[in-house]
């Protein structure tokens, strides 16, 4: 099991390393993040101080505006995997890969997981910077790190493999980016990504709670502001049962598609 | 046997759009009842124009498609049930896509292939020392493949299909865009794989040259059909019914004499190219003749290019048996 594994932590390394030699699109990626911080850095502090409460939502403003770095740098980091599969698709590429030994599922997820860490590591360091100027700095409690650094993981895995299968439906139809764009709306707005989805109204927040994008944004961000140990854990359960989920949802419609190149003749 | 092939048929089905909404069905055979065998350490060609059907029986061989009748096997495997484990022992190259990573140096690619491949580190750093020799990669292996001209790239390519030692390398069009001197060397590495090392070799190309120096046998397709399976050595000998010969004539030469099945061709000063019929005339007795009318600087006997055939082939559509049936009535 390790060893079918390592060909793809190889793989996740070689393209964070490749990534690097993209330079200029980190720069220009983290320093639009300023833009964005110092919006949100007037607008809520604007809010808290009309509405005269301290705590919103559960969130009081230093924690709503690292809540929001958090989020910002997971969805920024986001990289266009769902094209890459679209064009393999499209150009055929996608059926020489199955003459190797690899999945092909878990080969893109590799390579985009790799390249999503370089871009988050390198916005949150930015946006690490600009709130300390902008607020003060933040220390989570360092016995949280560890468990950040699995839910980060394992909810970019799960964003990545919901965009992959989007990717997959090249298969059937010419442009995939309409059901992207649904897809990231809905993790937008439900995910919780502008505002904590606790501030939603009751509906609204249930709705969010059945769908797994919370899992992707809101949850990682919470426990970075909030660092509750016991949190974390039932956090990991239900982000790992979204990543199976998705992960089984993806190889059946791969599996789909791959009869169908067979009968269209590749 | 390395690959046994029996009485192939791919069919897939394309949808054709009339109008606006009106969509209609159509089943396309891509490769009809192909047969052919090929033994461990050769060198085959697949040629055929654009839509014969070489991309698809690639695709069957390596697994990606599955035969809608007959029955595939390589290296003993049907390679569309054991695609996975047939993946360690074949390789494929093609020409206009590339499994470098672009902004990386090649050694880095070839590191992510060997645990691609579960090649042990001893192994591997054997397994690479062998190839960064036997491509001459020693000089760029360690600069971004975005720097390397296309020759470069084109060897660490073919380095990097061979990083798991396959016992069948399949390449489409691995010269395209190469230069004369770049194009030679690939060309050389590959005879000198499928010569000492006994890699087997299934090429597709347009380029005859290629072809021709690097392939033993050759299988021309058109229209999903096998319309010749031959030895390039045989195809040459049973194809060619005329010889070209070149003359430079020493200082001014008179109208010649030419016997019937000889014609000239081409005319530049003292030099005079003709073609010769086979089936009338023999290449030897015209030189024999030309020669003892005239004086002579230098005299060359040229086989028409391979491309010739080919295209004869092709146009031919069943060569093997228009051939057999216009001897048959010469030797009448």
């Amino acid at each position: 099991m390790l060893k079918s594994m390592d060909k793809y932590l190889a793989a996740a390394a070689l393209s964070a390393k490749n990534y690097l030699g993209y330079a200029s699109e980190v720069i220009f990626r983290s320093g639009f993040l300023v833009v964005i911080l110092f919006v949100f850095v007037n607008l809520w502090t604007v809010t808290y101080s009309r509405s005269g409460a301290e705590i919103i939502a559960g969130f009081d403003l230093r924690q709503m505006l690292w809540y929001l770095v958090f989020t910002e740098s997971i969805v920024i980091s986001r990289p266009r995997v769902h094209l890459k599969v679209e064009e393999d698709i499209r150009t055929g590429a996608v059926s020489y890969a199955l003459a190797r030994p690899y999945n092909y599922l878990l080969f893109q997820l590799s390579v985009s997981f790799g390249e999503r860490m370089v871009r988050f590591i390198s916005t949150l360091t930015v946006g690490y910077a600009v709130m300390t100027v902008m607020v003060r700095p933040y220390f989570p409690d360092l016995s949280i790190l560890p468990f950040l650094t699995v839910t980060v993981a394992l909810a970019m895995m799960a964003d990545l493999i919901g965009m992959i299968t989007i990717g997959f439906l090249a298969f059937w139809v010419e442009d995939v980016s309409p059901f992207f764009l649904v897809y990231s709306r809905l993790q937008m707005l439900l995910g919780g990504m502008i505002v904590p989805i606790t501030l939603f109204p009751p509906f609204l927040r249930k709705l969010s709670e059945w769908l797994p994008f919370r899992f992707m944004v809101y949850a990682p961000a919470k426990l970075f502001v909030n660092c509750d140990i016991s949190q974390a854990l039932s956090l990991m359960a239900g982000q790992i049962f979204i990543c199976v989920l998705l992960f089984l949802i993806g190889m059946s419609i791969y599996r789909m598609g791959v009869k169908r190149l067979d009968v269209n003749g590749g | 046997m390395c690959i046994d092939v029996n009485h192939v048929s791919k069919q897939y089905t394309l949808w054709k759009i009339k109008g606006w909404t009106r969509r209609e069905r159509q089943v396309i055979e891509a490769v009809k009842d192909v047969s052919f065998r090929v033994e461990p350490g050769r060198a085959l060609a697949l040629i055929g124009p654009n839509g014969a059907g070489k991309s698809t029986l690639i695709k069957l061989l390596c697994g990606i498609l599955s035969p809608t009748r007959g029955s595939i096997r390589v290296l003993g495997m049907d390679p569309f049930k054991d695609r996975s484990k047939l993946a360690y022992h074949i390789s494929s190259v093609f020409g206009q896509r590339s499994q470098l990573w672009y902004h990386l140096p090649p050694i880095d690619t070839f590191l992510l292939l060997g645990r691609i491949y579960d090649i042990d580190r001893v192994e591997l750093k054997k397994r690479m020392k062998e190839l960064v020799e036997l491509f001459d990669l020693s000089s760029f292996l360690y600069q971004p493949v975005r720097k390397l001209s296309l020759g470069q790239r084109m060897r660490c390519e073919i380095a990097a299909a061979l990083i798991h030692n396959p016992k069948i390398l399949f390449l489409d069009e691995p010269t395209i865009g190469l230069d004369v001197v770049a194009r030679s060397m690939v060309i050389d590495i590959l005879k000198d794989l499928n010569q000492r090392k006994n890699v087997t070799i299934i090429l597709t190309s347009h380029d005859t040259g290629d072809i021709e120096r690097l392939c033993e046998d050759v299988i021309v397709l058109n229209e999903g059909r096998i319309v010749l399976e031959s030895n390039i050595r045989e195809m040459r000998k049973n194809f060619f019914h005329t010889k070209i010969i070149e003359i430079e004539f020493a200082g001014q030469h008179a109208d010649l004499d030419l016997p019937p099945g000889v014609s000239v061709i081409e005319r530049s000063g003292p030099v005079v190219k003709l073609e010769v019929n086979l089936k009338v005339q023999d290449a030897n007795e015209v030189v024999s003749r030309i020669v003892a009318q005239n004086s002579v600087r230098d005299i060359t006997i040229q086989d028409p290019p391979l491309e010739s055939i080919i295209q004869h082939i092709y146009l031919s559509g069943d060569p093997a048996g228009r051939e057999a049936e216009q001897n048959a009535q010469i030797d009448g």
